[in-house]
């Protein structure tokens, strides 16, 4: 028993002293932390006004040398501050020219760093800084097996940002993985006159990218006649997908202009319209709102009516948009057959009041 | 026969020893396996700034509108607070819906003069979710389009969130509690995941972690500095949550075996939560029995979905400083736990739901739920064995080891997760008060906590219902 006993003591005492070695880690790391933070402060208290002179001149001082991750941490925390608050190009440029010079080894090593976390950190900074000079050793790390799936991520924003001339190609080989939100942000980055290079070889991409260049080219308000073409025939040909189709039509309610209206109305015509997505049938009442045509009303009058609470919402709100759009409203809001037409009528007339 | 009965009872007590011995370790084991997939997984993220590269795209139309829903009911003190706070967050397209769960107190009056709020007449809205009746909506003329109140008859918090639901416009939702300050980054920080999800994996749900806003200095509803509460009650608390969200959360997250996203904050995707019929009213913990429900969904429709939490402290909530108000939160808590394990039974255990079936309700039913029963036997084993002495000392010690290992070991383990994650508290002072109030939770707060959780175990099971947990709140913004 007595053996037992000090076994359970002596158990006890090896936990105590596990506790008291990681109290003293934790409070190590928390002095080592404050001890950092302020030879931070006192780094930038003697550097700050030549740090502030070189953003105003584009002279440094020699003396600045960064060889520590003290005064490295300090300038890198510094200019990205600055980055945050200054629009001027000129004071920019200083700051991309001093991190090339200065903070590209840094971020170099970071990038084969053994924990990701940090690999990520020096491509958001490399990024951030434009060290574009890091480009083919970003490449090889995209090629890398053992990447994982943050930093290829990272990689295609870093990519799509320094323009890369492959950009796309890159994007279409990694299509499956890509998630939609990452292809839009990376096609969002490019330049228009490289977004306007892909809508000739639109067809050709996956199916993936195809909806996100769709919805790339809209927010960025292209207004080409290419582009234009292209949502007008997406929506004509039967091979589009529903998903592509609902893209165009809203495309083309933000382009306000189509050269032939006609395609909507055969559209609307097609004997399983109503069976389609409702997404489907509230864009293209959408669309009916931003392209005014009197040949539209009739098909708008028809979708106030829709099963789907949010197509008839649209539908009055494309109503609202027609010159005599009101008398319409009231109209419906009188006499429709379905109650649910007449509320919504109802319910937009009142919004003008608010 | 005096013998035979001394014998059978020497043998009955060695055997709950036993049991609650080998329970204990097993809960250990189980814990250290979470303490181990969490601590992997925030060592390989500590001091990543992944959300920066995000901000070019926060005025986007590319970012999923959110419908942004707060429930009131008597929340006077903070709902202002709250409101002012959510209309200042970095998001690009958003709408906040007030669901005033007919509240006693100013709630309404306030908020309609705050923000110049006028009824919206004819407004048509698609009672999906069947809710109370709504007695009016109002629309702020200072922030139209972006502000509405629902004024509806009382309900219950699970009823607001439906009404609330009925009114959204858009395809996610995020519910939050009527007094949560939230961290200017939280939106993006909870979509983070939504919006990086692989092709044809479904995010239908995410939470973050929730810190203690007590002792902080909140102004504007914002929070301006972070300090740790000189309450004892409250920094276990605090403990207390860094073990449930970073461990707990963490590591049941990583396999999707996440059965809660907390009601002070989660967003969730609006056609799967009003395809399983909304939040369950008549509920004390809707919160978990809707994310139940949506795992049942999930493997219903085969689909590719996850639930998803994310360590980034996304918001800040007012913990219980009175004793009776913490005790009455708990046993509440412990009643919505054993609802919800006891509307979904046919779950537990059943291979058919996979890990939801096999590891994370049993472990919600064996170690959460029941759990405190267990406990409160040990103590009480612990006290006779002290009593008892002779070899029946040795059992209390190593009942006493492992429930230090249990409680002390694992909460100072969340504060070091807490070091290499979040660094929220600034201080040594601070490290050390959490170390040591970590190394006491033994042998003060946790039998507190197993006492009350246990009452709340035998009202549960005497069938008390309530509906909200009122708490008399201070108001923490100023």
């Amino acid at each position: 028993m007595t053996t037992s006993l000090i076994g359970l003591i002596l158990l006890s005492a090896f936990f105590v002293i596990i506790l008291f070695f990681l109290y003293i880690y934790l409070c190590f790391k928390k002095v080592k932390e404050h001890r950092m933070d302020l030879q931070k402060k006192k780094w930038l208290s003697e550097w700050k006004g030549e740090l502030e002179y070189y953003l105003q001149t584009g002279e440094l001082n020699t003396r600045i040398v960064l060889h520590d991750r003290v005064s490295f941490e300090t300038v890198e925390q510094f200019f990205s501050h600055q980055l945050r608050i200054v629009k001027d190009e000129q004071t920019r440029q200083r700051i991309y020219d001093f991190a090339e010079r200065y903070l590209y080894s840094f971020y170099e090593s970071m990038l084969s760093h053994p924990q990701w976390g940090t690999r990520l950190n020096a491509l958001i900074s490399i990024e951030h800084f434009r060290l574009s000079a890091a480009l083919p050793k970003i490449l090889k790390r995209l090629g890398d097996q053992r990447i994982t799936r943050n930093e290829k991520l990272q990689i295609f924003l870093v990519l799509a940002s320094f323009e890369y001339t492959y950009i796309y190609q890159v994007l279409c080989e990694n299509a499956k993985e890509i998630p939609d939100f990452i292809c839009r942000m990376v096609l969002h980055r490019l330049p228009e006159e490289q977004l306007l290079l892909l809508i000739p070889s639109f067809k050709q991409s996956p199916a993936s990218i195809q909806g996100n260049l769709l919805d790339v080219l809209r927010e960025r308000n292209v207004r080409t006649l290419e582009y234009l073409q292209l949502i007008e025939e997406l929506i004509i040909i039967p091979e589009t997908s529903a998903e592509l189709r609902i893209r165009a039509l809203k495309s083309i309610s933000q382009f306000g202009f189509m050269q032939n209206p006609e395609i909507i109305i055969s559209l609307i015509h097609q004997h399983d319209w109503s069976k389609r997505l409702w997404t489907e049938r509230m864009m293209a009442a959408r669309l009916m709102g931003s392209i005014r045509k009197e040949v539209f009303l009739p098909l708008l009058e028809q979708a106030i009516a829709d099963e789907f609470y949010l197509v008839r919402y649209e539908a009055a709100q494309s109503l609202m948009k027609y010159l005599n759009g009101k008398e319409r409203l009231e109209k419906i809001a009188g006499q429709h057959d379905d109650r649910f037409a007449r509320d919504m009528a109802k319910e937009w007339l009142a919004k003008e009041v608010v | 026969m005096t013998n035979d009965w001394s014998a059978f009872g020497i043998f009955l007590y060695d055997l709950i020893n036993a049991i609650i011995i080998f329970y204990l370790m097993f809960v250990i084991v189980f814990y250290f396996v979470l303490f181990w997939v969490s601590a992997r997984k925030l060592r390989g993220e500590m001091g990543i700034k992944s959300v920066e590269s995000y901000h070019d795209l926060l005025h986007s139309s590319f970012t999923a509108p959110l419908s942004i829903i707060v429930p009131a009911y008597n929340e006077e003190a903070g709902i202002i607070g709250s409101i002012r706070s959510l209309l200042s967050i970095n998001y690009s397209q958003y709408e906040i819906i007030v669901v005033n769960d007919g509240s006693k107190d100013l709630t309404l009056e306030k908020v309609l003069k705050e923000f110049d709020m006028i009824e919206v007449r004819h407004k048509v809205v698609r009672e999906t979710i069947k809710t109370k009746p709504v007695r009016k909506i109002f629309v702020s003329r200072k922030h139209s389009n972006k502000l509405f109140v629902i004024d509806k008859e009382n309900g219950g918090k699970a009823d607001a969130l439906n009404a609330g639901i009925n009114l959204a416009r858009y395809p996610y939702f995020a519910s939050l509690d009527g007094d949560t300050v939230l961290d200017p980054q939280a939106f993006l920080k909870v979509m983070k995941p939504v919006l990086e999800s692989s092709m044809g994996e479904e995010i239908i749900a995410t939470g973050g972690t929730v810190g203690i806003a007590n002792g902080c200095r909140i102004e504007r509803g914002q929070i301006m500095d972070v300090a740790l509460s000189s309450h004892p009650l409250v920094v276990m608390q605090v403990i207390e949550y860094l073990r449930a969200f970073l461990m707990g959360r963490i590591g049941l997250s990583h396999y999707n075996l996440l059965l809660i996203v907390s009601g002070a904050f989660g967003v969730f995707r609006k056609d799967w939560v009003m395809e399983c019929g909304g939040y369950k009213t008549n509920t004390v913990g809707e919160d978990m029995e809707l994310v139940v429900r949506l795992h049942q969904r999930i493997k219903k429709k085969k689909a590719n979905a996850r639930i998803v939490y994310i360590p980034d402290p996304v918001c800040w909530t007012e913990a219980p400083e009175d004793i009776a108000m913490l005790r009455r939160q708990r046993t509440r808590w412990h009643r919505g736990l054993y609802e919800s394990l006891w509307n979904h039974k046919k779950m537990i255990f059943n291979p058919k739901y996979k890990g939801i079936g096999l590891i994370a309700m049993p472990y919600f039913l064996i170690i959460e739920l029941f759990g405190p029963a267990i406990e409160l036997l040990g103590y009480v084993c612990f006290l006779t064995g002290l009593v008892l002495g002779q070899i029946y000392l040795q059992f209390s010690l190593l009942l006493l080891i492992l429930m230090i290992l249990y409680g002390s070991f694992l909460s100072v383990g969340a504060v070091l997760l807490e070091e290499w994650r979040l660094r929220k508290y600034p201080y040594i002072s601070d490290l050390t008060r959490l170390f040591f109030y970590a190394l006491s939770e033994t042998f003060w707060y946790r039998p507190l906590m197993t006492f009350w959780r246990f009452q709340g175990l035998l009202q549960a099971m005497r069938g008390k219902k309530q509906g909200w947990g009122e708490m008399s709140r201070k108001g923490v913004s100023q």
